[in-house]
């Protein structure tokens, strides 16, 4: 039974051409490729020491051996960016794991159950909404001081509701679906149901929503690193050279600032596209 | 109606509550002693740590505490900052002008520029219509402090149009609040122009709008009274959603160019752990973002009295 519903699936797929912007989607997985390696195995790609400071060469423009030129501390901005992307990916990717585990399970347990649950459910997430991200992450960092604890806890809490608004109403049209109505008739119990047919069929969904999260979560740590809450210098990362360039910004010097921020920029586009075609291929 | 309106605004003063209890319990989530952390390990004599004590009631139990801090701040009560041993209601005060200016430039921006951008890929087909989807996808993914430093470097530094750094006086802050609203702004007014984009498209090709085509009445008369007051109520979600995300993040822009607003003092007050002035200025965000999410919820219903309806019988 489960497969013959995930055939249908697949057919439905294939019947829906999408050769538009292939060569966009194509980019963007190389980006996110390009970017998971820098992640896994920065340090050892990079060409420098990200932290060897040189002052009498601050703010050099490119050179040869100096491929973005070198910082305010005459510190190589490639390599900072290189063994940066770890640091500033990691925190987003704890923040989707999490966010995605605890916002599936609920979603999942609030459109089986439906009535009090389901509706008391949706009510808190209302509210839970109504928080903005950043400022819950302010404020967990004043309470676990600067790094990137606070912001993980804080950033995780703030997407579980988001998570759980779109899933569920996806759960939603799943669950009215006569294939779940069969296995309940045949008298298999709900969490059985739930976890062998219900989540493989939403699983798409789920990864699409995790990559559209993966966006958000990037641009909210780089937010939190450039307000100094986050990451602390001189560890390389994108957020805080944002930061830290912006004083080479006022003195006319913006490479370290416009390098790193392109990077987040060229991250998050790519993440949103990909996650943007998994859905668009698996909405109804 | 009435009921619709009564059940918002319940909405809107749970999440309040809710969201207060958040703010005020961060305190005891902080490890360590509470007056500890409140002092921020400064060394305070004993007749002001009793005062301290004495102000947050540290005797009550936990809950009863947490009602007598909802009533101080139900009087502007925020208590006070440890750091500038003053009422942390004055502080507020005095930065609250130019986070609500900033934010206000870039509401009429994000407003006007999203709904022209919108309106005018929404209605005209072909070269136009590509450029600006192309460019407002890109502005979406760009985050406001990668706006504010492109702006810095390009205008200010570089053309030296703008000043870089500071709000100004009265007289100059409009220009020195130009770029940061247009950084803030930014992405938002990309959202904006395309939300409005779509619904103009959607619109345009339902068979009102068709017939009233065909019996040819003036184009202009024919966006106004047809399509747009059947998009307005998508576009009037996605301008005040937007809008109400702009207070949290006006806490980047301001710190990007050194404005003395609620934004910076909030990171100023987090990193030296100032905690009465964290939990005011965060309590004072989710306020801005509550309160103009439900404006907008209630705008609805005066916008569409097809929902009104539905909503009475529901």
């Amino acid at each position: 039974m489960t497969t013959m519903s995930i055939t249908v699936q697949s057919v439905r797929n294939r019947i829906r051409p999408h050769n538009r912007g292939s060569i966009l989607t194509w980019v963007s997985i190389g980006t996110l490729a390009v970017a998971v390696l820098l992640a896994l195995f920065g340090p050892l790609l990079a060409p420098h020491d990200p932290n060897q400071t040189d002052i009498i060469h601050a703010y050099f423009a490119p050179t040869a051996d100096h491929w973005l030129g070198q910082d305010s501390q005459g510190r190589d901005v490639l390599s900072r960016l290189i063994v940066g992307a770890r640091s500033s990916m990691t925190g987003p990717f704890v923040v989707v794991f999490v966010a995605m585990i605890v916002g599936t399970v609920v979603a999942l347990s609030a459109a089986w159950l439906n009535g009090w649950v389901d509706s008391g459910v949706s009510t808190l997430t209302d509210i839970m909404l109504g928080f903005p991200a950043i400022v819950l992450a302010v404020l967990a960092s004043s309470v676990f001081g600067p790094g990137l604890i606070g912001p993980t806890i804080a950033l995780g809490l703030a997407y579980i509701p988001t998570t759980i608004r779109v899933l569920r109403s996806f759960i939603i049209r799943e669950r009215a679906k006569d294939y779940i109505l069969a296995y309940e008739v045949q008298g298999l119990s709900g969490l059985l149901i739930c976890a062998r047919h219900l989540f493989p069929n939403i699983l798409p969904m789920v990864i699409a929503q995790a990559t559209l999260l993966f966006g958000y979560a990037m641009v909210d740590f780089a937010a939190i690193s450039f307000l100094g809450l986050g990451v602390q210098p001189p560890t390389p990362d994108w957020g805080v050279m944002v930061a830290t360039g912006q004083r080479g910004v006022l003195l006319g010097y913006p490479m370290e600032s416009l390098a790193a921020g392109a990077c987040i920029v060229a991250v998050v586009l790519a993440v949103n596209f990909v996650g943007q075609r998994i859905s668009d291929r698996n909405e109804p | 109606m009435p009921k619709y309106l009564f059940q918002r605004i319940l909405l809107a003063v749970a999440a309040l509550l809710i969201s207060s209890f958040v703010v005020y319990s961060a305190l005891y989530l902080m490890p360590g002693d509470p007056i500890a952390n409140l002092t921020g390990g400064r060394h305070l004599p004993p007749e002001a740590l009793d005062a301290l004590r004495q102000r947050y009631h540290f005797g009550d139990p936990f809950l009863l505490r947490y009602v007598e801090w909802l009533g101080g701040v139900l009087h502007f009560d925020f208590g006070r900052s440890v750091i500038f041993n003053e009422d942390v209601s004055s502080i507020v005060a005095d930065k609250l002008a130019v986070t609500l200016q900033l934010v206000g430039y870039a509401a009429v921006i994000l407003t006007l520029l999203g709904l022209a951008l919108g309106l005018i890929a929404g209605l005209k087909k072909g070269v136009t219509d590509s450029i600006i989807v192309a460019v407002t996808s890109f502005l979406a993914a760009v985050p406001p402090y990668m706006a504010a430093i492109v702006a810095l470097s390009v205008f200010a530094v570089s053309l030296g149009w703008f000043p870089a750094i500071g709000a100004g006086d009265s007289g100059t802050r409009l220009l020195h609040l130009t770029l940061p609203a247009f950084a803030l702004a930014a992405s938002s007014l990309a959202i904006v122009a395309r939300v409005t984009r779509v619904s103009i498209r959607a619109e345009s090709n339902r068979e009102h709008v068709q017939t009233a085509v065909s019996r040819g009445l003036p184009r202009r008369q024919i966006i106004v009274r047809h399509v747009l007051r059947n998009a307005s109520v998508p576009i009037v979600t996605v301008v005040g959603v937007t809008v109400a995300s702009l207070f949290a993040v006006s806490a980047v822009v301001e710190q990007a160019f050194s404005l003395d607003g609620l934004g910076a003092m909030l990171v100023q007050a987090a990193l030296s752990r100032d905690i009465a002035v964290v939990q005011a200025i965060a309590l004072l965000y989710v306020f801005a973002f509550i309160l103009v999410n439900t404006l907008v919820d209630v705008l609805y219903a005066f916008l569409d009295p097809r929902l009104r309806a539905k909503k009475e019988l529901a």
